[in-house]
């Protein structure tokens, strides 16, 4: 137990599901514009502002979901990109929802299953 | 008509335009919408302004994916990377996202151009008043790319429409 929490990162998100994919050499050119980076059932959701069903963000490998103070950043490589709570406008695409588990890793916890998923390629 | 990986809410001039389907698997990556209150033309945005024609030129004829050359000089107009040229430089590529993808996406390049972002998707490609396709994707380093398209009689084909050609 006392190994298992050195070896734990303080600022890691550990307990929300932050799902990635390996697409980092080509991607579909769609864009999803003002959609709000959205944390609900400890999953990451795009919430259009246009009254568009809501997609579940699938990041870039590499990417990863840390904690700042009372925020949640979501971090590429090369630093912060988003919080979460802000309006963000994300390249990719969409994908459907049964297609979604076979692009990323980890697999999709039940609780975030049921909605289509957005293919983020980078934040706009 | 836009890529099927796009957001099914789509608008114009402030008017919302009605989905109508897609297709997004194997050789297709297409969605399209109707305009009801509009005059639907034979024209493709290119951006490029002239008095007759401007920001957009009439489409007056379409090549399939087989009559398109390799190597042949091919343009494009998306909303981020604006408009541009490049060399068709693969017929057979298979972007990996895609459900039971098929090889026959097309590859545009141009040495040192970024030729397509996230963005561009759905915008037009062709030669003059040619239809050849609408842009999928991009690929490369994410900075400088090349942009992939779907071909135009694969669009037709999927989604069961006509690009006009006439007025």
């Amino acid at each position: 137990m006392l190994a298992a929490a050195a070896c734990q990162s303080p600022d890691a998100a550990d307990d929300v599901y932050f799902p990635t994919h390996t697409f980092v050499d080509y991607g579909p050119a769609g864009e999803l514009r003002n959609a709000v980076l959205v944390l609900d059932s400890s999953c990451l959701w795009l919430e259009p502002q246009e009254g568009e069903e809501r997609f579940m963000a699938l990041w870039p490998e590499g990417w990863n979901l840390r904690r700042a103070g009372d925020d949640l950043e979501v971090r590429t490589p090369s630093g912060a990109a988003a919080v979460v709570g802000q309006a963000i406008t994300v390249g990719g695409g969409e994908m459907p929802e049964d297609y979604v588990a076979q692009l990323v890793t980890p697999p999709v916890p039940e609780r975030c299953r049921g909605s289509k998923g957005w293919l983020v390629t980078g934040i706009l | 008509m836009t890529a099927g990986h796009c957001s099914n809410t789509l608008s114009y001039s402030g008017t919302s335009l009605p989905y109508q389907g897609q297709v997004y698997s194997g050789s297709h990556d297409e969605q399209w919408h109707s305009a009801p209150g509009f005059t639907v033309k034979n024209w493709a945005y290119d951006g490029q302004w002239d008095e007759t024609t401007p920001y957009y030129r009439l489409v007056t004829g379409r090549l399939s994916r087989s009559s398109q050359g390799l190597n042949s000089f091919y343009c494009k107009y998306g909303k981020i990377t604006f408009d541009g040229c490049g060399y068709l430089v693969s017929k057979w590529v298979a972007p990996g996202c895609i459900p039971d993808v098929q090889a026959t996406f097309m590859q545009l390049h141009r040495d040192g151009v970024d030729l397509a972002s996230g963005g561009d998707s759905g915008g037009p490609v062709y030669p003059g008043g040619t239809a050849l396709g609408i842009v999928e994707g991009w690929a490369g380093d994410g900075i400088i790319d090349d942009l992939l398209y779907t071909a135009v009689n694969y669009v037709e084909s999927g989604l069961g429409v006509t690009v006009l050609t006439s007025s």
